[in-house]
């Protein structure tokens, strides 16, 4: 691929300003060292284990204002008015709020035949130190107006393919800051600037995560291991997090061997790492009850709210089984099921 | 990584049987997914889900009357994975549209149903929806040209009956079919659409009666 189209704008907060401050910049030439940082940046950031986010498309029209903005940065053939790349930028000064910290946003296209990559970055605004030897002896210079590559608060976004009507539809994302407690700051990047959603919807992730703590249960060789897991499942459905990944949630719950199998449960490598919303709901519909089937022939089927309750495990060399509760119904079957 | 490019019919269709397996994972996991997104809802008959005949596949990119033609049928034909969703009644079809879109990220939607109001004929929903990732495989990554959307059609009972025969009668007739059948299968539309409707009505009695 050729990178043939260089763009790059200071952009300061705008949103909700009676006064919007333009972002200045425009097209930039393409040196060899730019050209390298560019690709240095598009390597580091990894985008084939980043989130996978769609673009929020009009179902009524097929259009979305940021896709059509990002394809004419890839495919336009002549100087639009305003630039396109200005145009994203204003729209990105405008999904910013007071509180965001001027930055650099920058642009760059890829051609290689009818196809197109377009990345974005946003790099926040840095303080950094020069050292300058002078005849008075070596001084320190403070700069202000510079940008870091390698920040956790840095964005990125890929976007790849031709120019048909399925493509440019999904693309991946960097962003560090999508588990954010905090709203604001947590859809600024993917939901209020690129118009997009996460591929893996809030309900069918929650159920990926679910069968992947099945799988993982399962396989579990030892008690003990069925009890991390267990224990990760239930801190699961009090977690205040409204967003995780498999892999999120394996870090902060879960230990190998299990997080080893909790993980190869993901249908493709490739989204162990992408980002979705929890739904709590979707979680316990999905995994409520544990069953124990004990020496006697005997399952017994119960929802985790009654583990430790009504159901009580003893731990020890031979773990046993205690419950208790009045019979309000019971029937006949074949098997157990 | 394998292109798409292709000079002939025979190319792509080679090119097409290559990726059938991962179509195949595709669409088990789609349909595994609509079920479980569907799980609970009332009135849904069946959840099926078909990758796309390979001649039929073939037939349609090399479609003298596309206009324009297909550059890179592999990616752009956006049936290659279609799924239906059958319904009782009307009023299904928006529930269940809701409720998939916890699962799917619709880019089109559209009623299909005739251009004038006097004529009967051919009715359903049609989505177009991203493929999400996790249908996917670790070797999809391999091709490029692989389908990023699919094709999941919403109908009520009444408006398969008519479609389902319609279009196999349609597919296997040569030539236009005659005056007197076309105006047979009319006679079948308006019956189904008069069922949907009457059904509607009896919902909404039983549920006056019931409340």
């Amino acid at each position: 691929m050729d990178l043939f189209r260089v763009h790059a704008y200071a952009v300061s907060p705008s949103r909700k300003s009676d006064k919007p401050i333009s972002p200045e910049g425009g097209e930039v030439n393409i040196t060899a060292p730019l050209g390298r940082v560019i690709r240095e940046n598009i390597e580091s950031a990894r985008f084939e284990v980043r989130t996978t986010v769609d673009f929020e498309v009009d179902p009524a029209t097929r259009t979305n204002a940021m896709r059509d903005l990002v394809l004419a940065f890839g495919f336009e053939k002549s100087r639009s008015d305003p630039p396109v790349g200005l145009q994203l930028a204003e729209r990105l000064s405008q999904a910013m709020d007071q509180r965001s910290a001027p930055c650099l946003f920058v642009l760059a296209a890829f051609r290689g035949g009818d196809q197109r990559e377009v990345y974005m970055w946003v790099f926040p605004r840095d303080a950094a130190f020069r050292l300058v030897r002078g005849r008075g002896g070596p001084s320190i210079e403070v700069l202000t107006d510079v940008f870091s590559q390698t920040s956790r608060l840095r964005k990125a976004a890929q976007f790849r393919g031709g120019k048909g009507r399925a493509d440019f539809l999904s693309g991946q994302a960097l962003d560090f800051q999508t588990g954010y407690a905090e709203r604001r700051v947590a859809d600024f990047w993917v939901v209020r600037f690129l118009e997009c959603t996460f591929s893996i919807r809030g309900e069918a992730g929650t159920r990926m995560l679910a069968q992947a703590v099945r799988a993982a249960y399962e396989n579990a060789a030892s008690v003990e291991d069925k009890e991390a897991v267990f224990t990760a499942a239930m801190a699961a459905r009090r977690t205040p997090q409204r967003r995780m990944s498999l892999a999120s949630f394996a870090d902060r719950y879960l230990a190998d061997p299990v997080k080893k199998t909790f993980l190869e449960a993901a249908p493709n490598k490739a989204i162990v790492t992408s980002t979705f919303d929890f739904d709590r709901q979707a979680f316990e519909a999905a995994l409520h009850f544990r069953v124990f089937h004990l020496d006697t022939g005997v399952f017994v089927s119960s929802p985790f709210e009654e583990i430790g309750e009504s159901v009580r495990v003893t731990e020890g060399r031979n773990r046993q089984l205690s419950c208790r509760g009045q019979i309000i119904d019971e029937r006949l079957r074949i098997r157990h099921g | 990584m394998r292109g798409s490019g292709f000079a002939t019919a025979r190319d792509l269709a080679r090119l097409y049987k290559s990726r059938t397996p991962l179509l195949e994972t595709a669409r088990t996991r789609l349909e595994q997914a609509t079920q479980d997104a569907l799980q609970g809802v009332p009135h849904v008959d069946r959840i099926v889900y078909r990758i796309k005949d390979r001649r039929s596949f073939v037939e349609k990119a090399l479609d003298p009357e596309n206009d324009p033609p297909y550059q890179h049928p592999l990616r752009e034909i956006e049936d290659q994975l279609g799924g239906r969703v059958i319904v009782f009644f009307l009023t299904d079809l928006g529930v269940v549209r809701e409720r998939l879109k916890g699962t799917f990220t619709e880019v089109e939607w559209s009623r299909r149903q005739p251009d004038r109001d006097e004529e009967f004929g051919y009715e359903s929903d049609h989505l177009i929806c991203v493929l999400p990732p996790q249908v996917k495989t670790d070797a999809w990554g391999d091709h490029v040209d692989m389908p990023t959307t699919f094709e999941l059609q919403l109908r009520t009972v009444f408006m398969h009956a008519y479609a389902e025969p319609q279009h196999d009668l349609a597919y296997k007739a040569a030539h236009e079919l005659p005056k007197g059948v076309r105006r047979e299968l009319a006679w079948i539309a308006a019956s189904a659409w008069g069922a949907d409707h009457a059904y509607e009505r009896v919902m909404r009695a039983y549920r006056k009666g019931s409340a």
